[in-house]
């Protein structure tokens, strides 16, 4: 499973979905879509339409011509933008295409999943849901939450969405040989999209060009801290509130250089393990816990949180860090705007208009820094993290299949994804624009008063990106995301859509232990803790979680 | 009376040690004023050491004040839930108090343990929740009104004090004829101010911040009392970065919105606390007892 | 009147019928009685019904029909985890050491806001005291987190002025557990302090007056006067806050913990949220409650039971 997926907690997954929506598309005006609550979370909004209909319309096959099929959906958005739905010419347009009727109920971006998770053990399921993979997806899925597929799907009747998820990737989604849903992934910035920032200025300074490996790096790093007494050579942070984010994340590349990536799990041979407790780990231990002692990393990693890192980042007194791909540009914008206040260039509360399609002035990017044997490993997301579900208790699970396939037609995505073409985007010399004046930032609409919520009523497509994705981004946001897609070095955790119940209960726990033995060897510890840690690793669990997983890997492979 | 040597050592240390303990506990509070209004790179220039606000800039505020903003309605929300709210916890609570301040009530040990038990045994969110849920209280305009409306743990300290008050005076009422609840209303309440308003503080503390049960309770944003949506708010302006809004702008730095929702919320709490404070003063013997 | 034929009666009478009078004479203290339990019963009893999760394999989808029953299992997986019993112990000790503080430092800050006769001052310092509380752990450990900073925290900067050497205060495990006990203090004193004075205002000057008469100094006037007049209430907070000893404090644990005193911070609350919230393991994070709860109404009945041999009260 991606490491920032499972390191994101509350509402994350969903979230990390809804975001990359958000940073899709230059301009505010896509993030009209994630907007903020009013009105109707009530179904009493909505009109008639009575869902009766449903179970007349038994033909499956034709796109009902019965009544409008009422859908429940939980929508997780942004509540500090103004929002209505009942004036949302992009949802309307929707639901005369594909004969529905969304009744969505707003819930914010963070708390997604808590709220889904208490709707289900409240029997409140939402018609269509989209649900975190692992631990979640395959727990409620195994206690019958949704809808058994497996008959359903095939070339015939669902061709649309064969072509968006191939059959082999239907076969990693299945739980207990059935399909439940159907996978997801949020296009191509979803997923692991970290890159390795440095300050371009400093690298200059230090006469020296981007590292390419982890020795080169570190000497750049002794040379920059001789040079810039006061600025923190290698940053990084812990997590929100309520989680223990390992500050792995932000010494991925350092670790990758050693050939392990932390809580990622391995298969050779049919046979598992887990880069925890690898002897490669240990050296990668030892040799951050050199740079701590250095002074190259930031003294305060393991309490500080990520504004206050961000704060670091803006006023100058960072180096490097690992940053997330659609942040560079803005964290890029913010340096130069201090750097400007601090020459009196610019007001002490000023600011500088959007410089995404300039190249980056003060910040450089890359991806892996090799190691001694001259490779690299870096963590990659899994092909899908989510499912969309159909909801057991839907009164035409059939016909909810049917509209699921009608909108991944090549018309419908570019209205569900992108919103009415000539208004929202257009297709200039062939490549897509959107409309980014189109709406007001600060209201969220139009000139005549309505909302546009594009990407925010769609069920797919997702695994082959949204369509014409990569053109609509802007220099910086594609070069930063270029970057983190090309890395070369990306493997997947063996562990992916692999079936382990030991793994769902414990790993949490496990995963905890690590964080806190990690760090502690990093700032100083003893190393002997990391061989008492790989006993404990196995022995609470780590064992047994193995065990499982080779006996699912030769369930698969034996089908 | 003259105060002795020793007394007045004892006085004037006495000042000076409160004083110091209450800045001490206030720097946070002072802090918290100080950001929401210092400007950002003043902010990170210092890395967050702020003690004294050197220039004024009210960014924050207008970001989270904004015209349309939900945090009006929000306001009007938590207004109406705290004022009916602390009304109905203070009868409960008062009710219940008081006659359990009887020592000689049959069953007193019973309705006790009743009580108590379910101060450490809980069902837990789930069930508490599909409780609400079938009760019919989900996303009404008063199911936070009634999720808090009782605290045992209240009840209780004002049992006590209840029990404190000389049998001799309500007797003297009963004898001239007055029931139960009239004795209540009108000799133990009004003798009884401190511990009502102290009381009554803390369930308006309670309602006024409540952010939890809003978040599961309430889906209608219209119906979201102030702390949710102040919360989420935050929360959305410091999500990781996979999940912010890059696009062109990023919203003005979390430390600085936390702060001033803080202020934003918690201003109004400080207005009437020193209102209520004034009925600390009361409840010395309203007509004394003769003999 | 009714003392009378009481009296007379009593002699004749069933112990039955006698109860029954009782009952009858007290009929509006019932009827008063009756808003709160049904409060109680609503909210508080029929979620009870919950409990029952932590016996089971809760299937939450389909609710307790299909569920299948785990008894203790769940409960032996508990005891099981080192990181269980690490959280048990943490909040065992964390929890005594906050009981300490909480009990001394509010009875000490009402008593002399209490000697403050400037009236304005008092008032002023009441207020601040109490400002703490509107403030969320989410805020104030933020903040103190801030403070502690190795680099440039306020502390550390007024300990290098005193000649001394920088220290990370928040990641050594030998002062974290001293951090949260002073920090929490700090923050809550206010409330507990409030009730207190609430208390001492209720109690009848004449006593003072009497006490002055008897030349006793202020400080006498404190020890004999105030205190017992005020022992009812401390005992019965005292009480109360024993059966929360199971819970250290979730919110400002959650804000200050740090991966490396997990050892010595991490609460049965912490542990409850991160396997019932994050992991959704409602069973688990159930059996843990219960384990809780069990404690906790055990540590009110003992407390209850000492308070009533040493004042004769308790709170019932």
């Amino acid at each position: 499973m991606s490491k920032p997926v499972k390191s994101l907690g509350y509402g994350a997954l969903a979230a990390l979905l809804m975001g990359t929506i958000t940073l899709a598309g230059c301009g505010n005006n896509n993030n009209a879509s994630e907007s903020s609550p009013s009105a109707s979370g009530s179904p009493s909004a909505s009109s008639a339409s009575p869902s009766a209909s449903a179970s007349a319309s038994a033909s499956p096959e034709a796109s009902a011509d019965a009544a409008p099929y009422e859908l429940k959906w939980l929508k997780a958005q942004d509540i500090s933008l103004p929002y209505d739905p009942a004036k949302d010419v992009v949802k309307q347009a929707i639901e005369k295409k594909l004969n529905v009727k969304i009744v969505p109920e707003m819930v914010d971006v963070q708390q997604y999943k808590t709220k889904l998770n208490l709707k289900m053990a409240s029997s409140d399921i939402p018609d269509v849901t989209r649900i975190d993979f692992a631990d979640d997806f395959q727990k409620y899925a195994q206690q019958g939450a949704f809808v058994d597929l497996t008959d359903l799907i095939n070339e015939k009747d669902t061709p649309n969405i064969m072509r968006e998820v191939p059959a082999e990737v239907f076969e990693q989604a299945k739980v207990n040989g059935r399909i439940y849903g159907i996978p997801y992934q949020g296009g191509p910035g979803a997923g692991y999209r970290w890159d390795l920032v440095m300050r371009k200025d400093y690298i200059e300074q230090a006469g020296a060009s981007v590292p390419q490996t982890l020795d080169e790096y570190y000497n750049l790093l002794k040379k920059v801290k001789e040079q810039h007494p006061d600025v923190i050579p290698l940053g990084g942070y812990t997590s929100q509130i309520g989680q223990v984010k390992y500050a792995n994340n932000s010494f991925d590349n350092v670790f990758g250089a050693f050939g392990v990536t932390p809580g990622y799990f391995t298969e050779k041979d049919g046979k598992f393990s887990n880069y925890d407790i690898d002897p490669r780990m240990r050296d990668a231990l030892l040799f951050l816990q050199k740079m701590y002692k250095e002074g190259l990393i930031d003294k305060e990693f393991a309490t500080i949180k990520e504004e206050q890192l961000r704060a670091k980042i803006f006023s100058g007194k960072l180096f490097s860090w690992m940053g997330w791909w659609s942040t560079a540009s803005d964290y890029d914008t913010q340096i130069e705007t201090n750097e400007l206040i601090k020459s009196g260039k610019l007001a002490k509360d000023g600011s500088l208009p959007n410089q995404a399609d300039q190249p980056y002035k003060y910040l450089t990017l890359t991806g892996s820094l090799t190691g001694a044997d001259g490779t690299a490993v870096a963590p990659m997301g899994a092909p899908f993290s989510q499912m969309n579900a159909i909801s057991a208790k839907t009164k035409d699970p059939k016909r909810v299949l049917q509209i699921i396939e009608d909108s991944l037609s090549e018309e419908n995505q570019m209205l569900t994804v992108w919103g009415i073409e000539g208004e929202d985007y257009s297709i200039v010399d062939g490549k897509l624009k959107t409309n980014t004046s189109l709406v007001d930032p600060k209201t969220q609409q139009d000139s005549s008063g309505n909302f546009r919520g594009t990407q925010s009523y769609l069920f797919a497509p997702g695994l082959s990106g949204w369509p014409r994705y990569l053109e609509s981004l802007p220099l910086r946001f594609s070069e930063s995301l270029g970057v983190a897609i090309n890395n070369k070095y990306q493997i997947t955790d063996a562990s992916n859509y692999l079936d382990s119940p030991t793994k769902i209960a414990k790993l949490t726990e496990l995963n905890t232990m690590r964080d806190s033995v990690f760090t502690q060897i990093i700032m100083g510890g003893d190393i002997n803790k990391f061989d008492d840690f790989v006993g404990k690793w196995k022995s609470q669990g780590g064992d047994q979680i193995i065990s499982e997983l080779e006996a699912s890997f030769q369930k698969k492979a034996g089908k | 009376m003259k105060l002795t040597r020793g007394e007045s050592a004892f006085v004037v240390a006495n000042y000076v040690v409160l004083s110091l303990i209450t800045i001490i506990i206030v720097i946070p509070f002072w802090y918290v004023l100080t950001v929401s209004v210092t400007p950002y790179s003043i902010f990170s220039e210092k890395n967050g050491m702020v003690l004294f606000p050197t220039s004024f800039n009210f960014d924050y505020y207008a970001y989270l004040l904004k015209k349309g903003s939900l945090i009006y309605n929000a306001y009007g929300v938590t207004i109406r839930n705290t004022a009916a709210g602390v009304a109905l916890a203070l009868v409960l609570t008062a009710t219940a108090a008081y006659a359990l301040a009887e020592k000689k009530l049959p069953g007193r040990r019973i309705i006790m343990l009743i009580f108590v038990f379910t101060m450490l045994f809980k069902g837990g969110l789930i069930p508490t929740y599909i409780t609400v849920k079938n009760l019919g209280l989900l996303n009404t305009d008063y199911v936070l009104i009634l999720v808090m409306a009782y605290s045992a743990f209240n009840m209780i300290i004002m049992k006590s004090f209840f029990e404190g008050i000389p049998e001799s005076l309500k007797e003297s009422a009963a004898i001239d004829g007055a029931s139960e609840l009239r004795v209540l209303r009108s000799i133990v309440l009004p003798m009884s101010m401190p511990v009502i308003a102290s009381i009554g503080l803390l369930y308006m503390v309670t309602y006024w911040n409540d952010f939890f049960n809003a978040l599961l309770y309430v889906t209608d944003w219209h119906k979201a009392p102030v702390q949710l949506v102040l919360r989420t708010i935050i929360a959305s302006s410091s999500l990781p970065p996979e999940l912010l809004e890059a696009a062109g702008k990023t919203p003005p730095p979390t430390i600085g919105i936390q702060m001033a929702a803080i202020i934003i919320v918690a201003l109004p709490m400080m207005i009437i606390y020193p209102f209520i404070q004034k009925y600390f003063e009361q409840g010395m013997l309203i007509g004394s007892v003769k003999g | 009147m009714e003392l009378v034929t009481g009296g007379l009666a009593a002699k004749t009478e069933k112990p039955y019928a006698r109860l029954l009078r009782r009952v009858w004479k007290y009929k509006w203290l019932y009827v008063m009685l009756l808003p709160a339990l049904a409060w109680a019963i609503l909210f508080d009893y029929l979620p009870l019904y919950g409990i029952s999760i932590a016996f089971m394999d809760y299937n939450v989808i389909q609710g307790f029909g299909a569920s299948k029953w785990a008894g203790l299992a769940h409960f032996h997986e508990l005891f099981e985890s080192e990181m269980f019993r690490h959280a048990f112990r943490n909040t065992l000790i964390i929890s005594l050491y906050k009981m300490i503080s909480g009990f001394i430092c509010p009875i000490l800050l009402a008593l002399s806001l209490n000697e403050i006769r400037t009236r304005w001052f008092k008032k002023t310092l009441q207020t601040a005291v109490y400002l703490p509380r509107f403030v969320s752990w989410v805020v104030y450990g933020g903040i103190i987190t801030l403070l502690l900073s190795p680099e440039t925290g306020l502390i550390n900067k007024v300990i290098e002025w005193f000649g001394g050497n920088p220290v990370y205060l928040l990641v050594e495990p030998s002062y974290f557990r001293t951090i949260l006990v002073v920090t929490d203090a700090m923050k809550e004193m206010g409330w507990a302090a409030i009730i207190y004075l609430a208390a001492i205002a209720g109690l009848n000057p004449e006593v003072y007056e009497a006490a002055v008469v008897d030349g006793a100094t202020r400080f006498k006037r404190i020890i004999h006067v105030t205190l017992p007049g005020i022992s009812g209430t401390i005992i019965v907070i005292f009480i109360l806050r024993v059966g929360y000893l199971m819970s250290a404090g979730l919110d400002q644990v959650l804000n200050l913990y740090n991966p490396m005193v997990f050892e010595v911070g991490d609460i049965l609350d912490t542990y409850i949220y991160r396997v019932g919230i994050e992991q959704f393991s409602l069973s688990l994070a159930a059996a843990a409650d219960v384990i809780k709860g069990i404690i906790g109404l055990a540590m009110v009945l003992i407390a209850n039971q000492i308070a009533k041999r040493i004042n004769d009260s308790g709170i019932f």
